[in-house]
């Protein structure tokens, strides 16, 4: 499957800080998607050149190589990946830094720090409130 | 407003109870997911260091902003907070006029990072033993 249907489970996440990539990757796990983690808005790119197949996007706003706003003005260039919602993560807080990112196309922000309750529920946010079936957890 | 601390002093370090909220997304028959959090951020924020004090030393204000950037968020993710202030600070500390400068800053954040090393590392050991 090239475009994605309604069943479509999968995730990209691009994230250059190891730790911040494994906690979104976990989570989104968690929540019963598969993921497909990389280290920069380079590698993004490079996927999202050959494969349009994601239900969303996980991005952190700075990254070295290509930021996760010039990986989202591509996106919108191309017909196969515009339809792609996208959650950004940042640490910063400027209005005119989100406003920008809002015309960019940026779905939804996540503020760092956050909890794994946040990260969840902006996720089920950014695909119109349809958690997908979570997975296993251990038993305490 | 933004609140920015005017002094230097050494505020409470790591908030374990931040690190530990991420337990409820421990999977079946997974590793530790706070043990492998910890060993990410223990490994990769002294590597982080080392470009700081290079950039620091080769006047390359831009990379040691980014690099600050980076800890400044996985610290905050993980409880770390006093590393995660002292990297703001170095991320928006201005070239004119600065109260403190960048090297000064390098060592306060190494000292705290080694403070919450320990904390995490005792963590760490803590749970590998319930684990055994």
């Amino acid at each position: 499957m090239i475009n994605g249907g309604q069943n479509l489970k999968r995730i990209l996440i691009a994230d250059d800080d190891v730790v911040m990539k494994h906690l979104v990757t976990s989570i989104a796990r968690k929540e019963g998607y598969d993921v497909v983690a990389v280290d920069d808005g380079r590698e993004a790119f490079r996927i999202l050149q050959s494969d349009a197949n994601f239900c969303a996007a996980v991005f952190d706003m700075m990254m070295p190589g290509l930021e996760g706003l010039d990986i989202i003005r591509y996106m919108k260039t191309e017909k196969r990946l515009m339809r792609i919602p996208v959650m950004m993560i940042t640490s910063e807080q400027s209005l005119e830094l989100m406003a920008r990112s809002f015309v960019a196309g940026v779905t939804v922000f996540l503020p760092k720090p956050f909890t794994a309750e946040k990260l969840q529920f902006t996720l089920q946010m950014l695909l119109n409130g349809k958690p997908a079936a979570p997975r296993t957890l251990r038993s305490s | 407003m933004k609140f920015v601390s005017k002094t230097p002093t050494m505020i409470p370090s790591f908030d374990l109870s931040v690190l530990k909220c991420f337990e409820s997304i421990q999977m079946e028959d997974e590793p530790d997911i706070i043990v492998e959090l910890i060993d990410l951020y223990l490994e990769d924020v002294p590597r982080r260091f080392e470009l700081m004090r290079s950039a620091i030393s080769a006047g390359d204000r831009s990379e040691v902003q980014r690099q600050a950037h980076t800890v400044k968020g996985s610290s905050g993710n993980l409880g770390a907070r006093g590393i995660s202030q002292i990297c703001d600070r170095m991320e928006h500390l201005t070239p004119v006029g600065p109260r403190f400068s960048m090297p000064m800053l390098m060592d306060q954040l190494e000292l705290e990072f080694s403070a919450v090393s320990v904390m995490l590392l005792q963590e760490r050991a803590r749970r590998l033993g319930l684990r055994c």
